[in-house]
This record gives C-alpha cells, structure tokens and sequence, in this order.
C-alpha cells in the first residue's frame, strides 16, 4: 500500500477524459457515480506519507503530500464531488460534467501538491475549468461574467506567479511550499498571499465571487461554492498560519459578506455574499494561527462545503423549476416545493450555527480561539456577523422563496414544483450530513489536523447562542418591511474593472489603434508619396523649368520616382536592381569616406 | 568538434529541388503536392539525421565558396540552427498536407506558383538557420523576402497588391537600409562576418568604438524587420491577405522565425552576450521589445478579424524570443530561444484553426464564429489548447517558455521587476484577447437566420494536422527536454 | 405533511407568536439564574456576566446590521438593475 498511491485527481482527470465515450447509453449514470465514488474511497483508504514524485527540467516535483491538513480537506473535497456529480445527474451535457471534474481535480491537486509548480498548475487547472461551469448557463450575461472571472482570476495567479518567481530566486531555487515564513515577510510573501487571497475572495478581491455564482449554472455553482475559495483557504492555512494580518481581513470579510447579503436581491448572490462572510471565519482563523484556530479554519470549511453546498442546491433547485432566482419574482412556494424547503431549512440553520447542526461545532471552534488568544474585538465581531448570517441564510432566504408576499408570475407557479429525484437525493446526503456532523461531534473532530480539546456543547455556549439566534429572529421580524426585497443591484467592487475595461477599450481602439494605422502607412504617406511629388515635381519642372541646364539631374530624379512606382506594382527584378546599386553606393561613400 | 558535411546543404536542396519539381509537375496536381510532401519529409529527415551529432556537441560545417578572406557562403549546423530546423522542417510536413486541403478546399487559382514558392521559402528559411556568417544569412533572409512575395500577392486582387507592396518595402528596405551597411561596416570593423562559437565572446575585437558598435546593434534589431518588432511590424498584420497556410507556416513558423533567428543569432553570436553587457546593450532592448509586447497585445484585443488577432499576437509573441535574449542571463536566453519551438508549434495550431474555419465556412470575422464551436468542436479545441500554450498556462508548452522568462528576468541585477510586470501584463492580455474567441465559439448565440445549415469541420487534411500540432503543443510542455538540450548547449 | 404543519401554524398565527415569545422569555430566565448555564467559568469577558447580555447582543447586532446595511445601501451602492447593460 506504500508505495502504490494513486492521485486522487488523476482519477477525477481520467474519468473526465473518458467521460465523452459514456456519455449516452445505459452506462451513463452508474459511470457518473463510481468516478467520483473511486476518488472518494481511494482519499478514505490513503496512507499518510509522501508520494507521487516526478522529475520535471531541474526540479524535483511532489504531487502527493498526504498529511492531516490535506486529508480532511481532500476528503469532504471528494465527498462534495460526488454529491454535486449526484446532484447533476439529470444534466446531459457531457462538457460540464468534465468541467466540474476536471476542477475538482485541480482542487484536488492543490491540496496534495507539495511544491510551488504542482500548485501553480494546478491552481491554473481550477481557473480554466471552472469558467466554463459559468459559461454553460448559456445567458449572454453569464459569458461576460465567466470572461471577467476568467481575467480576475488569471490576474490573481499571475500574482502567485510573481511571488513564487521572486521567492524562488531569492532562496536560490527552493519550491518546497509549506509554511512560508509569517514573521519577516518580504514582497514575495505578499504576492503569494494576494494569490491566496483573491481565491479565497478577501475584500478588496472579492467582487469576482457574487457574480460569478449568480450567473453559473445550477450544477456549475453547487461546484464552486465547494472548492475555489476552500482551496485557498486551505493553501493559507497551509502557508500563512498565524500571519496577523489575515485577522482583520477575516474579520472585515466576514462583516462585508453581510451587509451586501442585507441589500442582495438574487438569492444565489445573497448566497454568494455569505461564503465571502463564512470564509471570513476561516480566513481569521488561520489568521490566529493556534492549533485551535486551525482546526476551527479546518472544521469550518469542511462543515461549510456542505451546508453551503446545500444551500446551493436549495435554491438552484428554485432556479432549475422555476428559472427564478430572486426575491422580486418569488414567494410562497412552501406549498409547491415543500420539501426543498425543509433542505434549504437545514443548511439555513447549519450556516447560522443552530445548535445540532454542523456549523454549531466548527464556527464556535474559531471564535473560542480568540476568545482564548485574547482577541476579543475579533471575537465579538465575528459573532455579531453570525446574528447577520442568521438573519440572511437562516431566515431571509427561505422566508422570501417559500413564504412572504408571493411575486410569482403565473408562469413561475405553474412551473414550480418538487426537483427531480437525483437532486432530491444529493439534498438528502448533504442534509444528513449536516445533521451528523452537528449531532456527532467525534466524527468531525477526529479528521482535524490536530487533537481537538473543544466541546461545543457546554451549557454556556448553547445558551448564548440560543439567546443571540432567538433574538436575531426576533429583530428580523419586527424589522421585516425594511427587509422587503427590492428589484436592484448594488454596486460591488467589480465596477473598477467592469468600467475600467470599458475605458481600456476605448483606449485600445482610438489612440492606441489610430497610431498603428499611421504607422502603418507612413511609409506610404511619409516615403513614397512625398518621392512621387517630388519626382513628379522635379519632372515638370525640368520640362517647364530650366530645360536644358539640370535636365539629367531632373531627370533622374524622375526615374527613382518611376521606379519607386515599379516597386508598388510589385515588379521585383527592379527592387533588386535598385538595391544593389544602393549597395554600391554606400560602399562608395565608405570608401571616399 | 566540427564535422565538414555537407549535410545542411543537402538539407535546403531538398527543398529547392522540391521547388523545381512542384513547378515542372504542374499538370498533375497529386503528383504536384506528392512532391511538396516528398521534399518535406526529405528535408526533414536530413535535419533529424543530425540531431544525434549535434547533441553530442559536434558542428556539421560546409563551405560552399570563398568571395574575399572572412567573406565565404558556409553552412553550419549547431544546436542553435537546430532549433529552428527542426521545427521548420518538420512543420512543413504538416503545412503541406493542410495546405492541400485548403487550397483544393476552396479552388485557388495558381496552386503550382504556390507550391513552387512556398518550396523556395522553406529553402531559404532552412538557408538561414544553416547560415554560418552574416554574408550568408543575409543571403538567403532576402531570398526569403523574394520567394514569399507571390505568396503574399497570391490573390492578385487589389487588397493583395496592397499587403504584398507593403511586405516587400517594408522587408527589403529595412534589410537593405539597414542590415546591408551594418553588416558592411562589421565586416571593415574586424575582417570577418563569421559567426562566433559561443554566445559570449562576439566578433568584435577589443578597442572598437562603442558608439559604432551599439548603431551597428540599433540597425541590425530594426534591419531584421521579419522580427516584426514595433514600429517596423506592420507588414505582417499586412501579410495576411495571403492563403491561410501561408499564414500559418511562414508568418507564424518560416518567415518571421527567419527575423527572430536572423536578430538573436545575431546578438548571440556576432555582438555576443559580453559586449553587449558592457555597452548595457541588454536593458534597453529589453524594454524596447516590451513595448512591442504589451502595445501589439492591446491592439490584438481590439481586432475583429481572426487573422489580423493572430498576426497581432505574433507580433507580440515573437519579442518574447528576443526579450529572452535581451535578458541576458542564461535563463533568459533559454526561454528565449525555445520560445521559438514553443510558439511555432501553438501559432500554427491557430491559423490552421482560422484556415479551417474559412474553409469550412468562409468567416473571417470572430463576431461571426459565435456558437461555431459546437459544429467544429475539434478546430475550436485545438484553438482553446494553442491559446493556452500562447497565455502560458501550465501544463502547454507555453508556461515553459514563461516560467524561464520570468527566472531569466529574476537573474538581471537590475530592472528584474519592471520586466516581471511585463510579461504578467501580456499574459493577462493575451487571456483577453484570446478567450473570447474560443468561449464565443461554444457558448455563444448562433447569430440570427444563420444557423450554419449544412457546415461541418474541415476536411480531415486540414483537421489532423491541426490535431497533430496541437497535441505536440501539450507534449512539448510537459517533456519540454528535447528542445531544451539544444536550448542549454547555446548557452553553455 | 411539511405544508400541513405549516399551514397549522399560520392558522394559529396568535399562539405561534405567543409561543414564540414565550421561548424568548424563558431563554433570558435561563440566563439570569444563577449557576445554571456555568457562566460564571466559560465567560471570557466582564460584560458576559450582565444578566441577558447575549439576547441583548443579539437583538442590538441584528438592528445595526439591518439599519447600517440598508443606510449603506440607499446612501451609496444601490442603482437600477440594468446599470452595467450598455
């Protein structure tokens, strides 16, 4: 079993390769569960150690580095593949399920990578793939929002790029990536960070998260929510463990999240808002930087992949039925889609941390670390944000789908009904999950990277955080006419570059463009035709002028211009001949000179 | 060790008597372009023969005849023309099966004056790569000007007049204006034009006026005006009225290869990388070609027509190469110099595509590709790979090529972040300008009472040589060995 | 059955809200008691011995989130829908 291991990835890329020659016929579901079924048993049964060592030009690469760090993540990474793949039975299109598996390959390969190349590549696979689960919504908005996804994200592992360019030539080519050395960071540091941190949609990075999980594909975002910006957690947990900045960054994240989910209006967006918001929680944590901290980092990202997850399929599943997703054009519909609603419920209540639901024991996990560290602004801040989180996910979202004012236009009614079974069933998984995990302490705290000495359920917490639920909920519905949805955007961080293109364009196209048109016909405007004036110029002088005195050296003159014609009609033998007379002529003029 | 063979030359007579052939089989168009694929896998073979040689160190060496003592026609062949050789020699073979598919694929008039020339300009690419002095290169870079501006004009129509006017002054003045005296004074300089045999020490000897020198360098990187470098580039946007294999061998392979071999071999081999750092010769080259980089890049993004885009991206590409080796550290002139295969092998996969896609629906235009993809997903898929490699994503050749850029900017003692911010700003625009293309093609609207009715991929000559070159492309970046043992013999 | 028991609810919506309040009441109690929740080893802060504190903080952080947040959002962000269409 030692030296026999197998990528978990390269199974999820070979199965997506091999995808296209199952993609009808009998074979076709069973083929899209056991791919991501293989993974997932092939991370259960993984040995702990180093492996996959490849020889790349001067470097000696490492593809699998197997630890406690990587193997929680690896294994709720997987477990969330083969719920989505589930959950996506019912789409036909062969192309986004290679993409959602190609992605999580790349996930994968960050998490096991033991060097900087294996991460760049990798983390270049996820940019690349997971575009095209945006792309395949087909609206014409979702292909401008996948092209800025795409840039916004090139961008950020360009920076990664540079970071690791500089770090390598200042440490005389090393590439190992582990802990990268917090406490006299250099601008390498920061680059890589940025990198991270644009992954894991820290503001100011943030504005490519909402819009590109609004605009996905039901699938496509089921997916995302699961993997960019965990993986990048997991990368800063990784490499930037107690990095102090990352504290109030987390903290400002996870207030962000919250005030642009109060004013959303697009329940995938609000949704959206709230993974900025949660990662918040990981991104302090890591930021703490204790052994407690990282594994509330840890806890919490693996009990957010499947709540968040569930919430996604809750709502994409509104989405897939009705073909609305926001506020304005819903309402009421507990009694047409009664059981996605309980599911939305259940992931409602774990992302607002109710006490028997997975987020109960992880988010506490992160917030009882600095509590423990002393750093109680942090603390009480990002216990305030979980009232707000609880007020948006937990209350706002299923109260305007499935009960409030019914928006609906005949059209959405008729069409809404319970999803498709496959769906149903990922929903349960993911809802069962959610309970488990929440109600069985041990079997999340046992995968951690580092022994857990943490009981959630003590007396205190469950009444604290009973009091600040019960009381949010209580604030949501005396307040709930200012909570009234409204049919508008608000404006994010993304207007800098959706605007700035457009200036960048104009820019491109007339200076920039109209110097290279003159440019391009200078030779023509600025050397041959002055020549032809001039020769024809000298012509009608010599004819009409001095006859007779200059006559040869008009002349000439007005056989250059004839030539120079002969070169525009292409006549080749006399660009020749005029070039080496022109030769001969330098040559002369060296030689007198 | 040198080898006197006469290998090289036997090499670029393959072709030339590919040429003659072609020309004087006219009336059996089967037989006709059964040449041209003769003469190419000949000429190929040639090459590949020597590989083993010159990978031991050893230097096949011809001279063909003496005009004055340092003044000879003499071949050579080292790992550096290798580079070059060998992918232009081989990816004739494949242009010569594409272009059969496209110009029997659309009808062209004059396909016997096609082949002929295309023959003769593959003669003197190979010419060049082969060239063992400056007499000699420039030699056969002017046949190269020549044979290709048929090629240019092959539509004959007013728009071909046009581009093929502006090729042939743009390309034979720079070369004569500029190239021609230089190469004259270097010879009066220091009595020969030989090529040195190492990237170090140059031809110049001690006590020549630096001021002289650097003019000398000025003409020589604007004389090579095939290098398409800014603002002498603007014949190859120009070049583009030609049929499309013309397009994708010769401006994206044979032709401006010729101006980027021409320019580095050049600054490698006659100024050489000591004289050049002494005179700090490097940096400002540097940030020249970058200019060429990111404003080409810019008016790429802006183009609607595909080929005007891939010609754009070429022009910037190609700084790339001689950015590599304006670096001068020897991570940089590796990048630079396998920049040559990496993007040869990427841009022809491209213009195949646009070549392809014209073939099969006579679109030029990307706004009118939109949702294309779906009925050619194998051309569109090529293009989606052979845009990764040219963005540099790993694991496309591509990333090669930039990641030994990027180190090679790192060794420079100074100016190493204004050139990394540089090459992060092209990959950027190049993501911009080159994945619309493709994510417009598959997930796009099919444009209003178009629906493609009856179209389908390119003929399956046109399809596999794009397969195959686009698969080389991904091959190349993950064993990128081959072409870096010659890479790593220039520079040692 | 989900849409029963709900429906059950909203029928009763008098004693659903009583019910509610009465759950409110009862956790405050539970806080205030002494001994009872071990506040008195789990508290980090003085301010968490304030009989209420976290029903108080709940109630107050659920306020400023929505009045900031919709201040913010009148006063700056919010536009039309179609505000990057053109």
């Amino acid at each position: 079993m030692i030296d026999f291991w197998i990528h978990p990835a390269l199974i999820m890329i070979v199965g997506a390769l091999l995808l296209p020659f199952f993609a009808k016929g009998p074979l076709r579901i069973p083929y899209l569960i056991a791919v991501p079924l293989v993974s997932f048993v092939n991370v259960l049964l993984m040995q702990k150690g180093t492996f996959g060592i490849v020889q790349f030009m001067d470097w000696t690469l490492t593809f699998g580095r197997v630890d406690r760090l990587s193997h929680v993540f690896g294994f709720i990474m997987t477990l969330m593949c083969l719920i989505g793949t589930i959950y996506g039975l019912h789409v036909k299109q062969a192309g986004q399920h290679m993409a959602a598996w190609l992605y999580v390959a790349g996930s994968l390969g960050v998490l096991y990578c033991g060097d900087y190349v294996v991460l760049f590549l990798f983390w270049e696979l996820m940019a690349f793939t997971s575009v095209f689960l945006i792309w395949y919504r087909g609206r014409k908005e979702s292909l401008n929002a996948g092209y800025r996804y795409l840039l916004v994200h090139t961008a950020g592992g360009l920076a990664l790029l540079a970071g690791f360019v500089l770090r390598y030539q200042a440490t005389g080519g090393d590439i190992f990536f582990g802990p990268v050395g917090v406490d006299s960071p250099t601008l390498s540091t920061y680059l890589i960070m940025i990198g991270f941190l644009l992954n894991a949609a820290v503001p100011p990075f943030h504005s490519w998260l909402p819009e590109a999980y609004g605009e996905a594909s039901v699938t496509g975002s089921v997916f995302m929510c699961a993997f960019t910006t965990k993986t990048a957690v997991y990368a800063l947990a990784r490499g930037f463990a107690g990095m102090d900045i990352l504290v109030p960054m987390g903290v400002i994240m996870a207030l962000y999240g919250v005030v642009y989910a109060v004013l959303e209006n697009d329940s995938r967006r609000l949704l959206a808002y709230h993974i900025i918001s949660q990662v918040g929680y990981m991104v302090a944590g890591v930021g703490i930087g204790t052994q407690m901290a990282i594994n509330g980092a840890a806890a919490h990202a693996f009990a957010h992949i499947l709540y968040k997850g569930l919430l996604f399929m809750g709502c994409g599943s509104v989405l897939y039925m009705t073909g609305q997703s926001k506020f304005t054009e819903l309402g009421g519909l507990y009694k047409k889609m009664p059981r996605a609603f309980l599911y939305t419920l259940i992931g409602g209540l774990s992302i607002s941390a109710f006490p028997l639901f997975s987020g109960f024991v992880s988010k506490s996990m992160i917030v009882a670390a600095g509590f423990s560290e002393h750093i109680y602004w942090a603390a009480f801040l990002l216990t305030l944000a979980s009232a707000g989180t609880f007020l948006h996910t937990g209350l706002k979202v299923p109260y305007f789908i499935w009960f409030g004012k019914n928006n609906c236009a005949k059209e959405t009614w008729d069409r809404a009904a319970e999803p498709p079974k496959n769906m149903e069933v990922a929903m349960i998984i993911a809802s069962f999950l959610c309970i488990f995990i929440g109600c069985y302490t041990p079997f999340l705290y046992d995968l951690l990277p580092y022994e857990v000495n943490y009981d959630p359920y003590t007396a205190y917490h469950l009444s604290e955080s009973m009091q600040i639920l019960l009381f949010t909920a209580l604030g949501f519905f005396l307040f709930i006419k200012k909570l009234a949805p409204e049919a508008k955007i608000a404006i994010d961080l993304d207007i800098i570059y959706r605007k700035g293109a457009k200036l960048f364009m104009w820019f491109a196209r007339k200076p920039v463009q109209t110097v290279d048109d003159a440019v391009s016909e200078a030779y023509n405007d600025g050397g041959l035709v002055p020549l032809m004036t001039t020769a024809r110029f000298a012509s009608w002088f010599d004819w009409h002028g001095i006859d007779g005195v200059v006559d040869g050296i008009a002349r000439t003159v007005r056989n250059i211009g004839g030539g120079l014609r002969k070169v525009q009609s292409g006549q080749l033998q006399y660009s020749i001949y005029y070039a080496v007379s022109f030769v001969a002529l330098v040559i002369a003029a060296y030689v007198l000179a | 060790m040198e080898i006197v063979s006469i290998k090289p030359l036997v090499a670029m007579l393959f072709a030339l008597a590919g040429a003659i052939l072609v020309s004087l089989s006219g009336r059996k168009p089967n037989l006709r372009e059964g040449w041209s694929v003769v003469a190419a896998v000949c000429m190929f073979g040639t090459i590949a023969s020597m590989v083993p040689e010159v990978m031991h160190g050893n230097m096949y060496k011809q001279t063909l005849f003496t005009i004055l003592p340092g003044l000879s026609v003499t071949f050579r062949a080292d790992a550096f023309s290798m580079i070059f050789a060998v992918v232009a020699s081989f990816l004739w073979i494949l242009a010569a099966f594409y272009s059969m598919g496209y110009m029997r694929g659309l009808n062209e008039h004059a396909q016997t004056r096609f082949n002929t020339c295309f023959a003769l300009a593959l003669f003197g690419a190979v010419g060049v790569a082969f060239a063992d002095n400056l007499f000699t290169l420039y030699l056969f870079y002017e046949i190269v000007s020549v044979c290709t501006y048929p090629l240019v004009a092959h539509h004959q129509d007013e728009e071909g007049y046009e581009g093929a006017r502006k090729y042939i002054v743009y390309l034979t003045t720079t070369a004569k204006g500029l190239v021609l005296p230089a190469m004259i004074l270097i010879y009066v300089l220091t009595g020969t034009l030989d090529f040195a045999t190492n990237v170090h020490t140059g031809i110049f000897p001690e006590g020549v006026s630096s001021v002289l020198v650097t003019v000398l360098y000025a003409c020589c990187i604007l004389g090579f005006a095939k290098n398409g470098v800014m603002p002498v580039h603007n014949w190859l946007p120009g070049a583009m009225v030609a049929p499309t294999p013309v397009s994708a061998l010769l401006h994206a392979v044979a032709v401006v290869k010729v101006g980027v071999f021409s320019t580095t071999r050049v600054m490698l081999y006659v100024f050489g990388v000591d004289t050049m750092s002494a005179l700090n010769l490097g940096v400002p080259t540097a940030y020249f070609v970058s200019f060429t980089i990111l404003t080409a890049s810019v008016i790429a993004l802006t183009k609607d027509n595909l080929k005007s885009r891939l010609a754009y991206s070429t022009v910037s590409q190609l700084s790339y190469i001689i950015l590599g080796v304006a670096l001068l550290t020897p991570n940089g002139i590796e990048g630079g110099l396998v920049h040559i295969a990496n993007h040869a092998f990427s841009k022809i996969t491209l213009f195949f595509c646009a070549g392809a896609i014209y073939v099969a629906t006579h679109k030029k235009y990307i706004s009118e590709m939109s949702g294309l993809g779906r009925t050619m997903p194998f051309t569109f898929a090529a293009f989606g790979i052979a845009s990764l490699s040219m963005i540099g994503a790993p694991p496309v050749a591509g990333f090669v090529t930039k990641w030994k850029l990027l180190v090679g900017a790192m060794e420079m003692p100074v100016h190493s972040l204004g050139i990394l911010c540089v090459l992060l700003a092209s990959t950027l625009l190049n993501v911009g300008y080159f994945a619309p293309v493709t994510y417009k093609a598959f997930f796009g609207k099919r444009p209003e009472g178009e629906p493609y009715v009856g179209v389908r991929e390119a003929p399956l000559s046109m399809v596999i040589p794009i397969m195959i070159a686009a698969v080389i492309s991904v091959i190349i970046g993950i064993w990128p060995d081959f072409m870096m043992t010659f890479v790593n013999m220039v520079t040692q | 059955m989900i849409v029963q028991i709900i429906d059950f609810f909203r029928d009763r919506m008098k004693m659903t809200v009583r019910l509610c309040y009465g759950v409110l009441a009862l956790l405050v109690v539970i806080d205030i008691i002494p001994g009872l929740t071990g506040k008195e080893h789990h508290a980090h802060t003085w301010v968490e011995h304030i009989p209420g504190w976290w029903s108080v903080f709940g109630f107050i952080a659920c306020t400023l989130i929505i009045l900031i947040s919709k201040w913010f959002g009148h006063t700056f962000v919010m536009t039309r829908e179609d505000f990057y269409d053109d």
